[in-house]
């Protein structure tokens, strides 16, 4: 099976001028993927993750900057001449073709024998579990939403592509599909090892696939990292929130301390320039941060608030807590714990430093 | 439930309706009776006089010919502006321009051409002829074929591209076979279209150049219905509703393909 | 938005050919004749076009008769369409049905015409103007009733469930739901069947007889018997822009629906 490229990205931009104006859709993006990762790019719409994707299929040509695939500049090399493979967001099938046709499409095109690209066929069909009897030869129109899906995903494969590259593919899906779409998607990645790069808004998805992922806003790119890293330490209270549930809370840092209740937060933490800040700064934490039981040692924010509302969500429930700090939080934690907590009682939860992230605003 | 049965009647009776004349003109033609009244016998004979008839022959033949140049150019050129058209995302302009020769009426298309034609000094006849009845035919070819050009996907072309097809090979393996149903469709719409046409031609066509519908109309104009007539409409009714057939199919099948 | 790649000259240049063909072959003659009804008399021509009886009662005529005819196909249409889209609840037979109305579009007027007179004479309604009308109402039809079939189709059935958990009977969702939300598509088939039956020629020219004297015949007339081009150019010309003002209207009410 092929092996994945090196795709880096070096200071692109790309403008779009229209009848609206000027927008700026990627402002000196610089990205590294390593070979035969999986990467995801994140972000909400409008924050020029398509036109990436686009200008690293070679549909597009950025304004700036260069693309290189394994230290070759591939900038100014057109789509039929890279060796990817790209599934779009409506599929883009051909309607007026059969599963088999589309699937060898490409191979056609490369002037490939009829034999070597009905066993390539067969084998790529089989790799998205389509079995060949029954679907090589049906129209597209005849297929649900998963098949074609499933159909686009081996298309794009059956040339061996070195990167593989998919513009939110599962978005229109229910979402039982999607999942398993995604599974299967990360099954075929580590058994082909072609590098891939995956577009969507959904953060589930990209942290359920990806080896790393970039979250984008407004064409430039917040953080690079794996899921976990992006996670837990954001770069910033957009990354933060992007990626998960967040309490994000106003503070006074004065002198490089914040204080918050009786805990004392330095900002010497984020950064040695900042440990004699004063000025507001921004507080982070996760509602799963949130204890009900007083942690050991003393690093941990004690709160006193009332609970207003219980979710029950199963095997964990939603608490929002208000009354502190006018500020309504939420809590995250396992049902069992909150089974004695009534709505309208007073509660007391406690944080650890060591949970919470500090921001500039 | 009654409501729906009255309807249901009613609807069929109305299909009835727009059918009876047209299978009445057929029927007489193969009627052996004089004039058109009782069926008395089955016969040929009125075909075969049409097949003696010098004029109706000739007036075919320029009528098939008019009208075979004209759907081919007109889809052609039309088909190059709806594709033009359909990749550039404002094209109101466009459509407006090309939808209203659709929309004004005939005679007063065909009098103006008349009045063109005068000042220009071109002679009338088969050239005046063909280039009214394709202006009219570009209008219906761009409109029979942009909604084609527009429903295939712009990622279905950049698909194509990052499968490794250079953009000639794309226009050759993705373009062209999908709007192959809208050039038949366009082809069957503005070849009918010029064959049938009346009043254009009337105004446009010279001495001695005749089509069908022209010779149609000078022996009806009598008021009075007879059998040779009925056979030469009957082809015509035929040709015309075997087109619509087909193009009508076309058009339901492509819409149920989704 | 999409971002394809920019248009090719080459395409370019070939797209303006059938630009410049339509304009030279349908928009020029036009000002051609716009030009011709000036050249005698200039703006007066039109004052004394307007106020003469002779054409001014032609005109009211096929006025009267284009309004005739479009409330009579209308009423005709509207039951069918109606049955098509809201009773036939299988696809397939939905379709053939509505082939089956619009196949006889492709068949031109004048064989339909003919047609229609070879009935009407055995009828005893040859050249009379009930037959006239009929025989508009016949080839109009199909024109009237695939617009009414199309906008009856785009009404949301959801809408007509929610309409009769409400309490709705048949004719108040009719009433109240159906034909408010299909105006487009009936706007689209009077303002067609209106200006097709204003300045039609043909059906009342071969089936009425003493009575087929409409704006159509007038003009053809004045081109190809009375040689009196301007005057001829001037009704044309109104009835252009008459045409014009009712697709912008339509199409500014009607939300510029495509067939």
């Amino acid at each position: 099976m092929a092996q994945g490229v090196e795709v880096r990205v070096e200071n692109v931009s790309k403008v779009y001028r229209d009848r609206g104006g000027v927008t700026q859709a990627l402002k000196g993006v610089s990205l590294t993927v390593k070979k035969g990762e999986l990467f995801s790019i994140l972000g909400p719409s409008g924050c020029g993750k398509t036109t990436l994707l686009r200008i690293l299929a070679g549909l597009l040509k950025p304004d700036e900057g260069r693309v290189f695939f394994d230290g070759v500049d591939v900038t100014d090399t057109p789509a039929y001449e890279r060796p990817i493979g790209m599934v779009f967001q409506d599929l883009a099938l051909f309607p007026h073709l059969s599963v088999y046709r589309n699937v060898s499409f490409g191979l056609e095109i490369a002037g490939w024998p009829s034999d070597r690209i009905e066993r390539r066929v067969r084998e790529v069909l089989q790799l998205v579990r389509l079995p060949f009897e029954e679907f090589a030869h049906r129209k597209i129109s005849q297929l649900s939403g998963g098949q074609q899906q499933r159909v686009a995903i081996a298309r794009a494969l059956a040339r061996e592509p070195k990167l593989l590259l998919l513009d939110e593919p599962f978005s229109h899906l229910d979402y039982k599909i999607r999942i398993e779409l995604i599974r299967e998607l990360k099954r075929l990645q580590r058994e082909t090892g072609v590098t891939t790069i995956y577009v969507t808004h959904d953060r589930n998805e990209a942290m359920l696939l990806s080896d790393r992922l970039a979250v984008m806003k407004d064409g430039v790119v917040q953080q690079v990292g794996t899921p976990e890293e992006v996670y837990r330490s954001p770069a910033n209270a957009f990354v933060a929130s992007f990626l998960g549930e967040a309490n994000i809370i106003p503070a006074r840092a004065v002198n490089g301390v914040v204080r918050l209740g009786e805990l004392e937060i330095s900002l010497e933490r984020i950064s040695p320039s900042l440990s004699n800040y004063t000025g507001t700064v921004l507080l982070l934490f996760r509602p799963e941060s949130i204890s009900l039981t007083p942690p050991a040692g003393d690093g941990a924010l004690r709160l006193r608030a009332q609970l207003s509302e219980k979710v029950f969500l199963g095997p964990y429930t939603k608490l929002y807590l208000e009354g502190w700090e006018d500020i309504r939080l939420e809590a995250l934690a396992p049902t069992r714990e909150t089974a004695s907590l009534e709505p309208g009682s007073m509660v007391d939860v406690y944080v650890e430093a060591s949970e919470m992230k500090v921001y500039l605003d | 439930m009654r409501l729906k049965a009255l309807l249901h009647g009613y609807t069929l009776l109305l299909l009835v309706f727009l059918y009876i004349p047209l299978a009445y003109v057929v029927m007489q033609s193969f009627n052996s009776s004089r004039y058109p009244g009782a069926l008395e016998g089955f016969t040929l004979a009125w075909y075969a006089k049409l097949l003696a008839d010098a004029e109706v022959i000739r007036a075919a033949v320029n009528g098939l010919s008019v009208a075979l140049l004209s759907s081919a150019i007109s889809t052609l050129l039309g088909g190059v502006a709806a594709y033009y058209f359909a990749r550039k995302h404002r094209s109101n302009a466009a459509d407006s321009f090309f939808y209203v020769p659709i929309v004004l009426p005939e005679i007063v298309e065909a009098v103006s051409l008349l009045i063109l034609y005068y000042y220009v000094g071109a002679e009338l006849g088969f050239w005046t002829v063909l280039a009214g009845h394709t202006a009219y035919n570009i209008s219906y070819a761009y409109v029979a074929l942009k909604p084609q050009f527009l429903s295939t996907s712009e990622n279905v072309e950049a698909a194509a591209l990052t499968l490794g097809a250079k953009p000639f090979d794309v226009f050759i393996r993705v373009y062209f076979p999908l709007a192959v149903p809208g050039v038949v469709s366009s082809l069957l719409i503005t070849f009918s279209m010029s064959f049938d046409d009346f009043i254009k031609t009337a105004f446009t066509t010279g001495p001695g150049f005749k089509t069908l519908p022209l010779v149609i109309w000078a022996r009806a104009a009598r008021g009075r219905a007879t059998q040779d007539l009925n056979a030469l409409a009957t082809i015509m009714i035929v040709v015309s509703l075997v087109a619509s057939y087909v193009y009508t199919k076309q058009v339901f099948a492509r819409s149920s393909r989704g | 938005m999409s971002r394809g790649a920019p248009l090719p000259s080459t395409l370019t240049l070939l797209a303006a050919v059938p630009l410049a063909y339509v304009l030279a072959t349908f928009y020029l003659p036009l000002l051609i004749m716009l030009a011709e009804s000036l050249r005698p008399q200039g703006l007066s021509l039109y004052v004394s076009v307007l106020l003469n009886p002779d054409y001014t009662s032609i005109v009211v005529y096929s006025l009267v008769l284009a309004v005739v005819t479009t409330a009579l196909t209308f009423l005709a249409a509207l039951p069918a369409a109606y049955y098509l889209s809201f009773h036939v609840d299988d696809e397939e037979r939905k379709s053939r049905f509505l082939a089956a109305f619009t196949v006889p579009i492709l068949v031109n007027f004048l064989l339909k015409a003919y047609a229609l007179m070879n009935v009407l004479s055995v009828l005893g309604l040859a050249n009379t103007y009930v037959g006239m009308v009929v025989g508009m109402v016949y080839e109009y039809l199909p024109y009237m009733l695939l617009p009414l079939f199309s906008s009856f189709e785009r009404v949301e059935r959801r809408l007509l469930e929610a309409a009769q958990s409400l309490g709705a009977r048949s004719h108040h969702i009719f009433l109240r739901v159906v034909l408010p939300l299909s105006l487009p598509g009936i706007a689209s088939g009077v303002a067609l069947v209106f200006l097709m039956s204003f300045t039609e020629f043909i059906v009342p020219a071969m089936l009425g007889g003493v009575y087929g004297y409409t704006m159509g015949y007038l003009i053809w007339d004045l081109f190809l018997k009375y040689r009196n081009w301007p005057v001829g150019s001037a009704l044309a010309f109104i009835v252009t822009l008459v045409s014009l003002v009712i697709v912008y209207l339509y199409t500014r009410w009607g939300l510029g629906y495509e067939a």
